[in-house]
């Protein structure tokens, strides 16, 4: 079977077999089996969020060490709590966000998104279509894990107030 | 089978911008609540896309194994009209809790300032919004009476949520394409703060077949259409414009700073289109479907159909004065999809060319 990839030029017998993908494990992707994590100690990783969260997350360096954490909460409020409706969801979330973010950080990114009265009105309806959707999802623990990674990493950036408005590619 | 989801989790934001978008179009349904005369569809009955989320995840899975991580997908999602499906939050949830990034293409209508909001906290990085023309009356004219203010009023609700927009305007031969027509426009988008105004021209397929008069059929008319462009452009170097065609870099002139042009053609490169009766397209705009996810996967259409392969092929294929043209590599024969929309053939050259026939 040729392997055509985005850009490929010269006749198609010269172009080489695929390969099989690699499975290659992400060392920051917690397996699905997991249970949830002590809060974190203060290590260096954890100190620097706390500096970054203080500093009104303005920091981009600092996204991927906030999803991390912030993934581990929502595992935390999925899995073991297991909430059932969004009310829930939030207050369990927010009782977890110190240990995230640090006492003072994690109450700014959790007020910015779930306190703010505009805010919280905005991300609910998204919370409840995330709660349905993980349901369904969490019949495959591999599909919920990763689910939960990328809302997390999107509430993240949803608490910088991070838009991309970039090119819209395609005819 | 596809490899699971957390062996490529999304990267971060970072990561993610130094990625190559790979684009699936998907089309939710087929049902709108337009007529728009140039519409390159030719359905409007599907109220819900025959593949579902889920069963496009699947493929997507493997084709994103394929094309490797350098490669991040991008769901385009359009209709019909995308505001019509009832569960669009929903699924935007859920494409974004599988971690791909989404652009919407919509005629703005029936935003309201519920939707806007929902639609920005959604992880939406652009939403599209067609304007053909400076003024109600050129656009209603193709759209409807009432839709220039109530695409505007749609624009302005997701800018007031802080949702990126960009602006679609389709060029009409002898509708939209002088000069003032474009003066009009970019000092509207310069006033309005428009993020983006994005042109190409029309494709004269579904109810646009119906339109051949508005299509660019004679090279130096649309040769001057562009130039025309690029005058206007220039005058609003504020404005961010994008000029999507495969003919644009022919001309032999500089552009303007704010001017970004776009060759597409996107067939083969980084592109699959998967509409709402799930026939799967090399271009949108080329109604020549290669294929079916009903019978087929779109890894396999990718890999293998030979149409799609002889497409990206296309200079051996290519008859008529592109054969000896010196710069048949930098358009490649110019628009597949204006081709076979105006003569019915594939590989013939594009009818909007100006360059004259070089002797062998």
């Amino acid at each position: 079977m040729p392997n055509i990839r985005p850009g490929a030029t010269g006749p198609l017998q010269q172009i080489t077999p695929t390969q099989a993908p690699t499975n290659t494990p992400n060392p920051q992707q917690p397996p699905a089996t997991s249970t949830t994590p002590a809060p974190p100690a203060q290590t260096q990783d954890s100190a620097n969020v706390n500096k970054i969260a203080n500093d009104n997350l303005k920091n981009d360096a600092s996204d991927t060490m906030q999803a991390a954490q912030l993934r581990s909460s929502l595992r935390e409020v999925l899995n073991n709590k297991e909430p059932n409706d969004v009310d829930e969801l939030k207050q369990v979330l927010m009782e977890n966000a110190e240990n995230c973010f640090g006492p003072e950080g994690g109450q700014k990114v959790f007020e910015k998104l779930f306190m703010d009265e505009n805010s919280s009105k905005k991300y609910e309806g998204m919370l409840n279509d995330a709660l349905n959707n993980y349901k369904e999802l969490s019949k495959d623990p591999a599909k919920a894990e990763g689910a939960l990674k990328n809302m997390a990493e999107f509430l993240a950036k949803g608490a910088k107030g991070i838009k991309n408005g970039e090119d819209d590619p395609g005819c | 089978m596809p490899t699971s989801l957390t062996a490529q989790a999304a990267p971060s934001q970072e990561t993610q911008n130094r990625k190559k978008n790979f684009v699936i179009q998907y089309e939710v349904n087929d049902a709108c609540n337009l007529r728009c005369s140039h519409c390159y569809h030719g359905l409007k009955v599907i109220k819900e896309g025959a593949i579902g989320l889920e069963r496009l995840f699947e493929d997507l899975e493997a084709l994103h194994a394929h094309l490797g991580e350098d490669y991040q997908i991008l769901i385009r999602l359009s209709g019909g009209e995308v505001f019509l499906r009832k569960d669009l939050q929903s699924m935007l949830t859920r494409i974004l809790m599988q971690g791909y990034a989404t652009v919407m293409l919509t005629n703005g209508t029936l935003i309201t300032p519920e939707n806007a909001q929902e639609v920005s906290v959604r992880n939406v990085q652009l939403v599209q919004i067609s304007l053909d023309g400076p003024n109600a009356e050129i656009h209603d004219t193709i759209r409807g009476k009432g839709m220039f203010a109530k695409a505007w009023q749609g624009i302005r609700r997701m800018q007031a949520e802080g949702q990126p927009v960009s602006v679609s305007y389709t060029l009409m031969q002898g509708h939209n394409d002088r000069k003032e027509n474009f003066e009009e426009f970019f000092a509207l988008a310069q006033k309005e703060n428009l993020a983006k105004v994005n042109f190409s021209r029309i494709f004269p397929q579904g109810d646009a077949h119906h339109l051949p008069e508005y299509a660019y059929s004679e090279g130096m008319a649309f040769k001057t259409v562009l130039e025309n462009l690029l005058d206007a452009a220039q005058q609003f170097p504020h404005v961010k414009i994008v000029i999507k065609d495969p003919l644009i870099n022919n001309l032999e002139r500089s552009f303007p700073e704010n001017v970004k042009t776009d060759v597409c053609c996107y067939i083969r490169r980084d592109y699959l289109a998967v509409t709402a009766n799930g026939d799967v397209f090399a271009c949108r705009k080329l109604s020549k479907p290669i294929g079916s996810l009903l019978d087929d996967q779109l890894l396999n259409i990718w890999q293998n159909n030979s149409l799609l392969q002889q497409m990206d092929q296309r200079r051996q294929y290519m008859s008529g004065k592109c054969k000896t043209c010196p710069i048949n590599d930098q358009c490649k024969g110019g628009c597949l999809a204006a081709s076979y929309g105006q003569t019915g053939q594939l590989f013939v050259p594009d009818p909007a060319c100006w360059r004259e026939e070089v002797p062998v």
